[in-house]
């Protein structure tokens, strides 16, 4: 799981041009949105095309939850997981 | 409109970027180039969640907007381009040939106010902004919006950038060989020198094929020309309070 956060830090920082940023500056359970980093809406659509395009996963953008898997790094290592069993079965 | 119209600003300021270096000396008066900064204009005024947002026409337009800004305030502004984010959309519509995903924030950056609504973000700014594209005036028409800007606020702020299309319109219309961006204080009365406009209908002529006259003009420090950026004639000239 660490690993997978690891990776996910450097898609958001590749995906949203986070010039000098690095893996070590994205706190796991920091949100991502808002207050936390500062990604807004576009970026979480941005996020959920480039999270598909690395991992194949399926989002089902009508769920409840689906602000809660993007809330953090930490919530979004536990959703790409979920999906990735989800489409092992 | 008549077929004649006649404009009159005082040029308070003036701020070019041109993606290659550019000699300040000998320039207009009242005015400055920034520096090239390797073919991308300098936005470290800006925090990085703002930057990383910028394509490089972007940063151009910002830059200049922002250097404008400084020296005249907060202001109604219009933003003008002929093709504005050529790279991007044709980037995207070469995507879509190819079956994939548009990228939402890539699409939601190359409409074209996206760069005009960013610098409005930039200086946290209520005043009006507009932003127009081609037709057959060329830049001038960015002039023309500003003198009725003029009428309801003491300055405007223009700001005309373009970027070298995308080498698949190359054929079809003229573009650029380098990316620039041009932004310029304008009141309509006050001490300064004054920038004269005048357009005649009618008139058929070559588009401009590189950077616009005017541009070169202000680099050069030539002080009157005449333009033909479509279907009409523009003639300008810059005297001395």
């Amino acid at each position: 799981m660490e690993n997978l956060e690891a990776e996910l830090k450097n898609l958001i920082i590749h995906t949203f041009e986070l010039d000098g940023m690095e893996p070590s500056d994205i706190v796991s359970d920091a949100p991502l949105f808002g207050d936390g980093l500062g990604l807004d809406s576009i970026d979480a659509l941005e996020l959920g095309m480039a999270l598909k395009k690395k991992y194949h996963i399926h989002i089902d953008t009508d769920s409840t939850e689906l602000a809660n898997y993007f809330s953090s790094v930490k919530n979004l290592a536990g959703f790409v997981v979920s999906q990735q069993e989800k489409n092992a079965r | 409109m008549g077929r004649e119209t006649q404009l009159c600003f005082t040029l308070e300021h003036w701020c070019l970027w041109r993606s290659e270096a550019t000699p300040s000396a000998g320039c207009w008066p009242a005015g400055e180039v920034l520096p090239c900064n390797g073919g991308a204009a300098d936005v470290g005024f800006l925090p990085m969640m703002q930057r990383r947002r910028l394509s490089p026409l972007g940063r151009a337009a910002s830059a200049v907007a922002w250097r404008c800004r400084q020296v005249g305030g907060d202001m109604p502004s219009v933003f003008f381009s002929r093709h504005g984010e050529s790279q991007y959309y044709f980037e995207m519509l070469e995507g879509l040939a190819a079956g994939e995903e548009v990228s939402p924030s890539r699409f939601s950056l190359s409409v074209h106010n996206a760069i005009a609504g960013l610098c409005s973000f930039h200086g946290d700014s209520f005043q009006p902004y507009v932003s127009l594209a081609g037709g057959t005036e060329g830049l001038f028409a960015a002039f023309l919006e500003a003198a009725g800007l003029l009428l309801e606020s003491p300055r405007t702020l223009v700001v005309c950038y373009e970027q070298p299309l995308p080498g698949a319109y190359r054929d079809y219309a003229a573009s650029p060989r380098i990316t620039w961006a041009l932004g310029m204080v304008l009141a309509g009365g006050g001490t300064g020198p004054k920038l004269r406009l005048a357009r005649v209908g009618g008139a058929v002529g070559d588009a401009d094929a590189d950077e616009p006259g005017l541009v070169q003009a202000i680099r050069q420090g030539r002080r009157s020309g005449c333009s033909r950026p479509g279907s009409s004639v523009w003639r300008w000239s810059l005297d001395d309070a």
